[in-house]
């Protein structure tokens, strides 16, 4: 399974239109613009929040989430 | 790359042949790599061959003239994908584009063709894979006509769970084109379920907390 630190926002360089509201939007300065583009530039400042995606205009940046069961609780 | 046996013997076209037909198959493979989001072929294009996944997750998938896709199916690795082309011969009735970075190896239409002359086995698995193919369409009738976008998605959080190890995460656009809905709408049927306790946020997973309550969801 991959390893849930090595997710990460998703930014498709086709649908990002150069705004950065996203960079605005970023709580932690995770995102930054290349160029004309907008690039998770500090992973390991990345909190997930998901306001980059929710503020993105063009849909450009997905963040995925890995789907697991709760673990279960040992009877007693 | 060499071809490894073992894969092609983990699928169920080839599971029954003999080591030696084995290796000549694989010497007859293409091996290819894509990076994220390439496309590997295109609804429409006359088909290449069998495409079977070492390593690495591909979405197939159908796009309307607007850019709207519907995710048919994400396939794993030791899984195959393009079947229906390689048997009727027509062109790809789906796209197909890597969603990670993928591995695989394409066996030709002819080298196909010419297996299931020669090994009347084959075509049991053939029946078997098309009609669990048959099988994963018509649930996914069931699912865009019966259930509800909260419904669906209760169904499709339990069934990524229960694939454990393989699974590709996936975003809530890309959960959208699995439901047949919009993004917005996976956003507010993921709150509706975490308002109800069914499922929480945590970081980068969605951690399924209620089992047996999603399960009903699923149902709806």
């Amino acid at each position: 399974m991959t390893s849930p630190d090595k997710i990460m926002p998703q930014i498709d360089p086709d649908k990002c239109n150069g705004c950065e509201l996203c960079v605005a939007g970023c709580p932690t300065g995770a995102v930054a613009m290349q160029g004309t583009l907008a690039v998770i530039a500090r992973p390991d400042l990345c909190s997930y929040c998901a306001n980059c995606e929710d503020i993105c205009p063009t849909g450009a940046i997905g963040l995925p989430y890995q789907i697991v069961l709760a673990p279960q609780r040992p009877a007693t | 790359m060499v071809l490894k046996n073992s894969l092609l013997r983990s699928i169920p076209y080839f599971a029954s042949l003999d080591e030696e037909t084995l290796a000549s198959i694989a010497a007859l493979a293409v091996r290819r790599t894509y990076q994220p989001d390439e496309v590997i072929f295109l609804e429409g294009e006359p088909c290449a061959g069998l495409f079977i996944v070492d390593t690495g997750h591909v979405k197939i998938f159908k796009a309307s003239l607007e850019g709207r896709e519907q995710i048919l199916t994400i396939i794993s690795p030791r899984d195959s994908f393009n079947d229906v082309a390689v048997f009727d011969g027509g062109p790809n009735p789906a796209s197909a584009q890597a969603m990670d970075a993928v591995e695989l190896c394409v066996i030709e239409r002819p080298t196909m063709v010419s297996l299931f002359d020669r090994y009347p086995k084959l075509a049991q698995a053939v029946v078997a894979i098309l009609a669990a193919r048959c099988r994963m369409l018509v649930g996914m009738v069931e699912d865009l006509s019966l259930r509800s976008i909260t419904g669906r998605l209760a169904k499709l959080l339990l069934d990524q769970a229960a694939q454990g190890q393989d699974v590709v995460p996936l975003t809530r656009q890309q959960m959208a084109a699995r439901l047949g809905t919009i993004r917005e709408m996976v956003s507010r049927s993921l709150r509706e379920l975490e308002d109800e306790g069914l499922v929480k946020r945590e970081g980068r997973q969605i951690v399924i907390t209620d089992q047996a309550a999603l399960e009903r969801r699923a149902a709806q």
